[in-house]
């Protein structure tokens, strides 16, 4: 490993309802001597994400390509769909969503074969017809279970807050750059971070009965 | 200890007579005194008393002079490697890793207390009327100690802890990291290695080659796993070395070998470490070296517990709607 490798950036955790507007991307100045310069999309919360995890539910693999290999899978979190794009470059979780893909040739997962997964990847832009989407170029898709998915939920939640508190009080890492790029609704994702912090369910919340001090 | 030369309590008292208000002859016999009161060598006594003058006359006790309300808003904690003056007042957070055996009878606690990156001694003497001036500190426990004084002798610093002084347990080790995070990846040199086994060599080699050695027969296995946590702002580089690695897969080193050797494949432990370790969160904890968390304690977080919850459920249903709230009155001015 050489000494000048560019250092890891970290995973953001950040819901695809946040995701799927990040469509504006840029280089950082300070990378740009580089081989490989890292992309950053700029997430409407103001902060730059070159690497993201999310958690969902895989429910479709598809073949899109045969040279290089790509296949497309979806994942429904939370708040809504991710899409991601695997190929040779991403030889793990490619080969994780293979063993994944149904074998009786069909692209859909159902509810027998349904997983929950944690993607650990990059956000890329896919062009479509004539609009571009966030997508993902998965480097790991892991195999997990609800558990972990609840807790990823709570320090998506935790971070998003973090993130939207630091842009509301106009200091988030990429605050101006945000406000120009985008027409973004803060306020929808702050109440739907919300209804998703009191839709869990605590001991003391599900038999809520007084407690008398005896 | 054989002492090459024994001092009169004379001399001794003439080395740092200057320093107080007593005259030699007044301290020779203080000397004397404490010596025999405490049936301690009078080297000993003589160093008592110069501690006891120069701290409390010369240095006039702690400068935050209020003796109550020392909580952690004003304890700031001293690195014990930038402890290198004698008669000084420190806070400091630290692990008791020695109790020893008490030297003499006016002597509460001696042993040896680890902070992040070095050791300190401390020592606890009884005060006039014979009891501890503070409660007694447990192997192995950590604390937030305000106001020690220092002490030096031969070159070594040491504290003491004294009426003045203030003890809080805490849990948090001041010789251990933590991070805490999703497992996200590992880096290659994981698993099962080998090591080159040149006396004093412990590099890992590649394909039977040594950076340093060339070629090398016959390596010595080892386990270990260098771990990105991620904890959503700083990916932490973290190590398991081979009882840690042991520990968190379930194998042993030689069960290990032993699979490698029956499926004739050295990556059997890094498909483990996939099955096992990646994508789950984690609490890891031990002493750093260098750019890596040694882990000594590792433990896996599975779901959210309850306090978690209402701690969340407390900020979203507090914190914007009020806040929302002052935004809207917007300037009034005509």
């Amino acid at each position: 490993m050489s000494n000048n490798a560019p250092t890891r950036n970290e995973a953001v955790r950040v819901f695809a309802s946040e995701l799927n507007e990040a469509k504006v991307t840029y280089q950082r100045e300070e990378d740009l001597d580089q081989q490989n310069t890292p992309n950053y999309h700029l997430l409407p919360t103001g902060k730059g994400a070159n690497r993201i995890v999310i958690m969902g539910a895989l429910t479709t693999v598809t073949k899109v390509k045969d040279d290089p290999k790509t296949l497309r899978s979806r994942v429904v979190g939370p708040t809504g769909e991710s899409f991601l794009y695997a190929s040779t470059y991403n030889p793990d979780a490619l080969s994780t969503l293979e063993d994944l893909k149904p074998d009786d040739g069909s692209n859909e997962l159902n509810a027998e074969n349904v997983q929950t997964v944690m993607v650990i990847g990059k956000p890329t832009i896919i062009e479509g017809n004539n609009e571009q989407y966030v997508a993902i170029n998965p480097e790991k898709v892991i195999i997990s279970d609800g558990e972990t998915q609840d807790r990823w939920i709570c320090k998506t939640i935790e971070d998003t807050l973090d993130r939207l508190d630091a842009y509301e009080n106009e200091n988030a890492p990429r605050q101006e750059y945000a406000e120009a790029k985008y027409n973004f609704n803060h306020y929808e994702l702050r109440q739907k971070v919300g209804e998703m912090t009191n839709s869990f369910e605590t001991n003391s919340s599900s038999n809520a009965q007084p407690t008398t001090g005896d | 200890m054989a002492s090459t030369e024994t001092k009169t309590a004379l001399e001794l008292a003439n080395e740092f007579v200057e320093q107080v208000d007593y005259t030699a002859s007044e301290l020779e016999a203080e000397i004397k005194e404490k010596a025999k009161k405490f049936r301690i060598p009078e080297e000993e006594a003589a160093r008592l008393i110069r501690n006891s003058n120069e701290v409390e006359t010369e240095i006039s006790g702690p400068e935050n002079e209020s003796e109550t309300n020392q909580t952690s808003t004003n304890f700031s904690p001293t690195p014990i490697k930038e402890i290198n003056q004698a008669s000084e007042w420190h806070d400091i957070h630290v692990k008791v890793i020695y109790l020893w055996e008490r030297s003499h009878d006016s002597m509460v606690q001696v042993g040896l207390l680890g902070g992040m990156e070095e050791n300190i001694k401390f020592v606890t003497w009884e005060d006039e009327n014979g009891n501890s001036p503070v409660q007694k500190l447990e192997k192995g426990e950590s604390y937030l100690i305000s106001n020690v004084v220092t002490d030096e002798y031969n070159g070594q610093y040491s504290v003491e802890l004294r009426s003045q002084t203030t003890i809080e347990k805490t849990d948090e080790d001041p010789t251990h990291k933590e991070a805490e995070g999703i497992f996200v990846d590992y880096q290659s040199g994981s698993g099962l290695i080998k090591r080159c086994s040149e006396d004093g060599c412990t590099r890992v080699i590649n394909n039977s080659r040594c950076v340093e050695h060339g070629e090398i027969e016959n390596g010595e296995f080892d386990l270990r796993i260098k771990a990105i946590i991620d904890d959503g702002e700083t990916p932490h580089n973290v190590i398991y070395q081979q009882e840690a690695t042991e520990e968190v897969l379930g194998v042993t080193l030689e069960e290990a070998k032993q699979a490698a050797m029956d499926e004739l494949d050295l990556t059997i432990v890094e498909d483990m470490i996939d099955d096992r370790l990646v994508g789950s969160f984690v609490n890891v904890k031990g002493p750093v070296y260098g750019d890596y968390l040694s882990v000594e304690k590792h433990t896996e977080l599975e779901g959210v517990d309850d306090k978690e919850i209402e701690a969340l459920q407390n900020r979203v249903n507090t914190g914007p709607e009020s806040s929302g709230e002052v935004q809207n009155t917007e300037s009034t001015e005509a």
